[in-house]
C-alpha cells in the first residue's frame, strides 16, 4: 500500500515537512487560537478539528480561507499579513491535526446498472450517476426513500500510526477501497466467509478512501461504518446531515440590529438590541426598561436549531454592570409598543404613551457601553 | 481512480433538484423543486407578490424573497414566523412571529426591512416552545386573522381525571388567549374570535371571507379535522375556555367531557389520519380561474407529516359547513404546512420535516406544483350529500360501474390522545345510479348525523378509457342531514359579516354572556369639559316629551339633535319600563336607540331575562356586532352607555377609507373595544359628513332617556387608552345563575365570546 503525502494545490507537491509543521503550529498558537481555541476546538469561531467543513474541506479551500478571509465573519484575509510559506505552514498544520474524512463527496448511481455485479471503482466510473453532492459534515448520509447505490469519495487523515479496521453495520452490502486496494467487503445475502475485513497500518498522512453501499429503500437510511485504530481510535464515516443546524452566531455588523430569540432567563417578548460595539442591550417593551445588558457580545441559535426549538439560543458575552432597569420617567403612563427601527448605528424602539410617541434611542457608546435617551418623537415616518 | 469534474457535479445537481422518483402526481400535473438560499433553513410560509416575487419565512427567523431565480434577504432575526401576508397596498409584510403580529416596512427602498412595527402583542406567551403563532390571513377588509397554538405543557390542563403521560399529555394554557384566533384591524387592535383550539397550524380565508381552521389531532382532538370559524364559538379544547367572561378556570375544572360537547362546535371536515393527514397545515382556495386545473373554488390543504396536497370541499347543509376531503398529489419533498398560488395558477408549498417526522423524508423544501394547461386528470371531482345518501362527480366519464364501498365511523372526545375509529361499519349500498354524461353517480346508504365519517371507496373504478383512479377513497363528514328546506335560503343568502362566520339577525347566533352590571355609584362619570349637555331645546322632535327632572319619554318618530357631530364622544342614560305582558317581550320589551351620526344603531332593549337574538341584544350594533357581554340591569333602573366613536372616512369619489370605530360601556362594563363597523343600521356605507346623533322610535313598551351630552370633535385615537381606563381595569364577573354549567343546554347556546378587552399580556 503506498503512503500518501499532504497534497499541495492541484496536487503536484508534497508539502509535508516537519519544520514547516512546527511554523505553522506556532503562528496558530500566536494567532488563531483566539478565535478557533487553542486545540482547534473552536470559540469565538468555528472549530477546525471537527469534521464539519462549511467552506470546503480540501487544501485548497482551507489556503483559500486563510488568503481571503470570510466576508461577513470575523475571520479577516490574511494574504497581506503572512508570507506566502507562512501561510502554506499554517494550512498543513491544520490538516495534520485533522483525524477523519475530508473533501466527502457522496454520488448516487441508479440501482439496476449493480444488479448481481461486484462493486469495484471501475465498474462505477463505467455508468453516469444520478447525482453528486459534496458534504460539508464529511460523513455519509442519504435522504429518505432515495432509491439508489451510494458511492463516497474521500480523503481519509490519519493521526496516529497503527493497526486499524473497518467496522460496518450488517446492512444490506458494503465495499470500502483504501488507496484503490478492498480492504472491506460485507453484505447480508452471502456466507459470511465470502467478506473481506483486512486489518490494515497506517502512518499519519491522508489516504483515498473509497465507500460503495447499497440497502433497501426505506425512510430510515440505515448505513453505519466506523474505522477502529490504535488505541481508542474510533473514526466514524458515517452519520447524519446537518442541514440547517449548522452552528448559527448572530454577531455585530456596522449597523445595530434588534434581535427576537427566546433567551433563558428572559421574558420572550425581550427586544434584544446588538449594537456595533458588541453591546447587547435586552430591553424589556411590555414593562418599557432595560433588563440586561452584555459586552463583547453576541447571540448563539445553534442550540434552538434542532428539532422543534425546544431549547433556547444564548447569549455569549460579559454582563454590564451597573445597568439602570427603571422605567424612564417619560414612558411611564398608558403605554404600548408600537415598532423598533434599525438601520443606523443605534435603534429607535418606539412607544405610544398617552397618545404621544416616545422614542428609546439605544446607540453603542465606547467599546463596551451603551447610551440610552428617551424623547419625544421628531420624525413621523411615512405611511 | 477519476473524479468527476467539477461541470460533471455542477450539472447533475442541476439535475438532482428537479424532482423526487416516488411523488404520485396526477396526469397533467408535475411537481418541481425550486433551490433554497444557503444556509440554516426551514421554511414555514410563503405568499406572493401580483408581480410574481415570492417570499418565504423562515424557522430561524428570515425573510427571503425569491424574484428571477435569486434570492435576497428581507428581514432576519425575528422569533420563528409562522406565515406572512403581503398588502399591495402599503407595500409592506405581515409576519406573525411569536412574541407578536409584526408589520415589516422597507421604509428607505434599499430592498432590506428597517421599520418592525407591532401590530399586536395584546396575547400571552411563555418559554414553553409550542406556543406557535400561526398566520396572518387576511379578509376582503384588510383585516388580519392569526391562531395561538396551547403550550405542550404547564400549569392549567384540563385532563378531566384521566392520567397523564400515556400517549401524550394535556395541552396547558397558562397565559390569555392561548387556543384562540384572533383578528385585529389596525396596529394595537386585539379581538379574540373563537376557543378551542389546541394546535391550530392551518388558517385560511374563502375567498368568500369565511374563516377556515385545521388543528391537530392530539387530547381533545379526535382526529385532524378542518373548522369552519364562527365568531363566539367553541372549537373543543377546554384549556382555552378561561379567557370566555362565562368561564374561570375554577369552573372548567370542574366541567366533564359531556359538558365540554354541548357547547362544542363540530369540525366541518374529519382529515383522517395516516390517510390524509397527521398535521394539516393550511387550506387555500383554488381562485386561478381554471390556470390549476378543473378544481376551481375547492381547498388544497398540504399535510407535514403525510406530505401531500388533498382537497376539501363544503357545503350549507341545514345552516352549517359541511363537506369532504380526498388525496391531490402525493411525495412531496418535505411536509407542506403553507401554501400559495403564483400569478401563473402553479400552487407552491413551504415544507418543513424538522422536529415532526414527515414521509417525504427531507428536512425543508420549496416546491410548485403546475397544471400543464390540458390534461384532465381522473379523479374523484366532488361529493355532496343528499336526503338519502351521496352524490359523486367524476373528472372523467367513468367505464364499468363500480359499486362503491362504503364505510362509517366517528370520533370519541376525550382528553386522553385522539380517538380510534370508533363503531366502523361497512354500509349497504343501494339504488346506485349514473348521470347521462357518466360523471355522476348517486346511491343510497343508512345515514347517521352528528360527525360520522363516511369513506366513499371505488376501488379500480377505471374511466371510459380504461384508466384506473390515483387516488379512490373521499371521505365525507355528516355533522346535519339534508332539510326538507334549507333555512335562509332565497334570503339573507350571502355574509354580511364578513369574516364572523354569521349572517346579520342570525338566530343560532350565542348569545351574549351575563355578567354583573358596576353598581350604579361606580357607573358615574366626570362630565368632561366641552362637553354640550343635551336638554330640551338640543331635540328636533318636540313628540319626545320631558319631563321637570329632565326625564325624556321615547315619541312619535326619531329624534335628532339639531347639531351635526362627527367623531364624539356621548353618554347617554336609559330606563325600561317594568310590565309583565307576555304580548311585549324579545324585541318589543322597550326598544329604541341610540343611531351615531343618524345610521348606525347601538341598540336599546330590556335584555335583562329577555332574550332576542344576538346581534339585537342591549348594546348591539345592531345587525353586525352583538355585545361581547350582557351587563343589563332590570327594566326600572337607570342604565348608562359611555360611546367613544370615531366618524367614517370617505375619499373625494365616495368611498369608504376608514370605517366608523366605536368602543362601548354599558354600566361600566366593556361591551365593544374598538370595533370596526360594517356599515349603517340599513346598509353598505354611504359617503356622508357630519350627521346629528338620533335617538330611535321603535314598536314596544315605553323607554325614557335623561342626562345625555357629548363631546364633539374627538380625536379618537388619541383619547383611546384613556377611555378604556375609564372604569379602572374591571374583571368580568360572571352571574353564575345565568350562566351556570352547560349542563343545561339552553344556557349553553348562550354562552359565547364575541370580543374581549385588550389586557396586557402575561409573560
Amino acid at each position: 500500500m503506498t503512503r500518501l503525502v499532504f497534497f499541495s494545490l492541484f496536487g503536484l507537491l508534497p508539502v509535508s515537512h516537519g519544520a514547516d509543521l512546527e511554523r505553522g503550529r506556532t503562528l496558530y498558537s500566536q494567532i488563531c487560537f483566539n478565535c478557533h481555541g487553542p486545540k482547534l476546538e473552536g470559540g469565538q469561531g468555528p472549530a477546525l478539528a471537527d469534521s464539519y467543513w462549511q467552506h470546503g474541506s480540501s487544501p485548497e479551500a482551507i489556503l483559500a480561507i486563510i488568503n481571503k478571509g470570510v466576508p461577513g465573519s470575523a475571520m479577516i484575509g490574511y494574504e497581506a499579513v503572512f508570507s506566502e510559506a507562512d501561510r502554506l505552514a499554517l494550512r498543513d498544520f491544520i490538516l495534520s491535526e485533522q483525524e477523519g474524512q475530508l473533501e466527502v463527496l457522496r454520488s448516487t448511481y441508479p440501482r439496476d446498472y449493480f444488479k448481481g455485479k461486484r462493486f469495484t471503482p471501475d465498474l462505477f466510473d463505467s455508468v453516469e450517476s444520478l447525482a453528486q453532492t459534496p458534504l460539508p459534515e464529511n460523513l455519509y448520509y442519504l435522504e429518505r426513500n432515495v432509491d439508489a447505490v451510494l458511492r463516497g469519495n474521500s480523503k481519509l487523515y490519519i493521526k496516529k500510526a497503527g493497526e486499524y479496521r473497518f467496522t460496518v453495520a450488517p446492512v444490506g452490502r458494503t465495499s470500502i477501497f483504501l488507496d484503490g486496494e478492498e480492504v472491506h467487503y460485507s453484505d447480508e445475502a452471502t456466507d459470511k466467509a465470502t467478506h473481506i475485513n483486512k486489518a490494515f497500518n497506517l502512518e499519519p498522512g491522508a489516504y483515498d478512501l473509497e465507500v460503495f453501499h447499497e440497502e433497501k429503500t426505506t425512510h430510515k437510511y440505515r448505513f453505519k461504518a466506523e474505522l477502529k485504530g490504535p488505541g481508542a481510535t474510533q473514526i466514524a464515516l458515517t452519520g447524519s446531515s446537518l442541514e440547517g443546524s449548522v452552528p448559527r452566531v448572530i454577531k455585530a455588523g456596522p449597523f445595530a440590529k434588534v434581535v427576537r430569540k427566546s433567551i433563558e432567563g428572559l421574558p420572550p417578548r425581550a427586544l434584544l438590541c446588538l449594537l456595533p460595539n458588541h453591546v447587547i442591550v435586552a430591553y424589556d417593551p411590555v414593562d418599557a426598561g432595560v433588563i440586561g445588558a452584555w459586552h463583547s457580545a453576541e447571540i448563539n441559535q445553534t442550540p434552538s436549531l434542532p428539532d422543534r426549538s425546544n431549547k433556547p439560543s444564548e447569549i455569549n458575552g460579559t454582563p454590564l454592570a451597573g445597568v439602570d432597569s427603571g422605567v424612564q420617567q417619560a414612558l411611564a403612563g398608558s403605554r404600548r409598543f408600537q415598532r423598533y427601527e434599525v438601520g443606523g448605528e443605534a435603534v429607535r424602539l418606539v412607544f405610544r404613551v398617552d397618545g404621544e410617541e416616545q422614542v428609546v434611542t439605544i446607540a453603542p457608546q465606547g467599546t463596551d457601553s451603551f447610551s440610552l435617551s428617551v424623547a419625544a418623537d421628531d420624525s413621523q415616518p411615512a405611511g | 481512480m477519476k473524479l468527476p469534474s467539477i461541470a460533471a457535479i455542477a450539472l447533475s445537481l442541476v439535475l438532482w433538484v428537479s424532482g423526487s422518483s416516488l411523488a404520485q402526481v396526477p396526469a397533467g400535473y408535475r411537481l418541481e423543486t425550486v433551490p433554497l438560499p444557503k444556509g440554516a433553513i426551514t421554511v414555514l410560509g410563503l405568499c406572493h407578490k401580483p408581480d410574481g416575487t415570492l417570499a418565504v419565512v423562515t424557522w430561524e427567523g428570515e425573510v427571503w424573497q425569491h424574484r428571477d431565480g435569486a434570492w435576497s434577504l428581507f428581514a432576519e432575526d425575528l422569533m420563528e414566523p409562522n406565515g406572512i401576508y403581503y398588502d399591495v397596498e402599503e407595500d409592506a409584510y405581515y409576519v406573525a412571529q411569536k412574541p407578536e403580529l409584526t408589520r415589516l416596512v422597507d421604509s428607505d427602498g434599499d430592498g432590506r426591512c428597517d421599520r418592525y412595527e407591532c401590530i399586536t402583542d395584546a396575547f400571552g406567551i411563555t418559554s414553553e416552545y409550542h406556543e406557535y403563532h400561526f398566520g396572518p390571513v387576511v379578509d376582503s377588509l384588510g383585516r388580519k386573522y392569526a391562531s395561538l397554538n396551547l403550550a405542550s405543557r404547564g400549569d392549567f390542563i384540563v385532563p378531566d381525571g384521566k392520567e397523564q403521560g400515556k400517549g401524550g399529555g394535556n395541552m396547558a394554557r397558562d397565559v390569555p388567549w392561548r387556543g384562540w384566533v384572533y383578528r385585529s384591524d389596525r396596529p394595537g387592535h386585539f379581538q379574540p374570535l373563537a376557543s378551542g383550539f389546541r394546535s391550530p397550524c392551518g388558517i385560511g380565508m374563502s375567498p368568500r371571507d369565511e374563516l377556515f381552521i385545521t388543528d391537530n389531532q392530539g387530547d381533545w382532538v379526535g382526529d385532524c379535522c378542518l373548522y369552519h370559524v364562527r365568531e363566539g364559538n367553541f372549537y373543543g379544547h377546554p384549556a382555552s375556555l378561561p379567557e370566555r367572561p362565562d368561564f374561570t378556570m375554577e369552573k372548567v375544572l370542574s366541567l366533564t367531557a359531556a359538558d365540554f360537547a354541548k357547547i362544542r362546535t363540530l369540525p366541518a371536515v374529519w382529515l383522517p389520519r395516516e390517510v390524509i393527514a397527521n398535521s394539516p397545515g393550511s387550506p387555500i382556495w383554488d381562485t386561478t380561474g381554471g390556470k390549476f386545473g378543473p378544481f376551481e373554488g375547492q381547498m388544497f390543504i398540504g399535510d407535514q407529516r403525510q406530505s401531500n396536497y388533498f382537497r376539501c370541499g363544503v357545503e350549507m347543509v341545514d345552516g352549517d359547513y359541511q363537506g369532504w376531503c380526498v388525496d391531490f398529489l402525493r411525495g412531496t419533498e418535505s411536509g407542506p404546512v403553507k401554501m400559495s398560488f403564483d400569478p401563473q395558477g402553479r400552487l407552491w408549498s413551504a415544507q418543513v420535516g424538522r422536529g415532526w417526522f414527515s414521509l417525504g423524508g427531507k428536512r425543508t423544501a420549496l416546491q410548485y406544483a403546475e397544471w400543464d394547461g390540458q390534461t384532465v386528470p381522473f379523479a374523484i371531482h366532488s361529493a355532496s350529500l343528499t336526503k338519502t345518501g351521496f352524490e359523486v362527480t367524476f373528472t372523467h366519464r367513468i367505464g364499468k360501474q363500480i359499486t362503491p364501498e362504503v364505510k362509517s365511523w366517528h370520533y370519541l372526545y376525550h382528553s386522553t390522545y385522539g380517538s380510534p375509529q370508533e363503531d366502523e361499519q361497512q354500509l349497504e349500498v343501494t339504488n346506485y345510479t349514473l348521470s347521462e354524461d357518466r360523471k355522476t353517480i348517486s346511491f343510497d346508504v343508512p345515514l347517521v348525523e352528528g360527525g360520522k365519517v363516511y369513506a366513499l371507496c371505488f376501488p379500480g373504478q377505471k374511466d371510459s378509457d380504461g384508466t384506473t383512479l390515483d387516488f379512490d377513497t373521499l371521505y365525507y363528514t355528516v355533522n346535519k342531514l339534508r332539510p326538507d328546506k334549507e333555512p335562509g335560503a332565497g334570503r339573507n343568502v350571502g355574509w354580511s359579516l364578513v369574516g364572523s362566520g354569521w349572517k346579520r339577525n342570525d338566530k343560532r347566533r350565542p348569545l351574549p354572556p351575563v355578567v354583573e352590571p358596576l353598581p350604579p355609584g361606580e357607573c358615574e362619570v366626570p362630565v368632561p369639559e366641552g362637553a354640550t349637555p343635551l336638554d330640551a331645546a338640543c331635540w328636533d322632535n318636540p313628540g319626545w316629551s320631558i319631563d321637570e327632572q329632565g326625564v325624556m319619554r321615547r315619541g312619535e318618530g326619531h329624534n335628532a339633535t339639531n347639531e351635526a357631530y362627527g367623531s364624539a364622544r356621548i353618554h347617554v342614560e336609559f330606563r325600561f319600563e317594568p310590565h309583565d305582558d307576555p304580548e311585549w317581550t324579545a324585541q318589543l320589551y322597550g326598544n329604541s336607540g341610540v343611531f351615531l351620526m343618524s345610521g348606525y344603531e347601538l341598540q336599546v332593549v330590556n335584555s335583562w331575562q329577555n332574550p332576542s337574538f344576538a346581534d339585537g341584544h342591549c348594546g348591539a350594533i345592531y345587525g353586525q356586532h352583538p355585545p361581547r357581554v350582557n351587563a343589563c340591569r332590570p327594566p326600572g333602573q337607570w342604565q348608562s352607555y359611555d360611546i367613544l366613536m370615531k366618524a367614517p372616512e370617505f375619499a373625494d369619489d365616495g368611498s369608504l377609507l376608514e370605517p366608523l370605530r366605536a368602543t362601548v360601556f354599558h354600566n361600566g362594563v366593556l361591551i365593544h373595544d374598538d370595533i370596526w363597523l360594517y356599515g349603517e343600521v340599513g346598509g353598505p356605507y354611504k359617503a356622508h359628513g357630519k350627521r346629528p346623533l338620533m335617538l330611535q322610535d321603535h314598536k314596544g313598551t315605553e323607554v325614557d332617556f335623561r342626562n345625555l351630552w357629548i363631546v364633539g370633535d374627538i380625536d379618537y385615537d388619541a383619547s383611546l387608552d384613556g377611555f378604556r381606563g375609564l372604569f379602572g381595569q374591571q374583571p368580568d364577573r360572571p352571574v353564575e345563575a345565568e350562566s351556570a354549567a352547560p349542563a343545561d343546554e339552553q344556557a349553553a347556546a348562550g354562552n359565547p365570546a364575541t370580543g374581549a378587552t385588550v389586557s396586557s399580556a402575561a409573560r
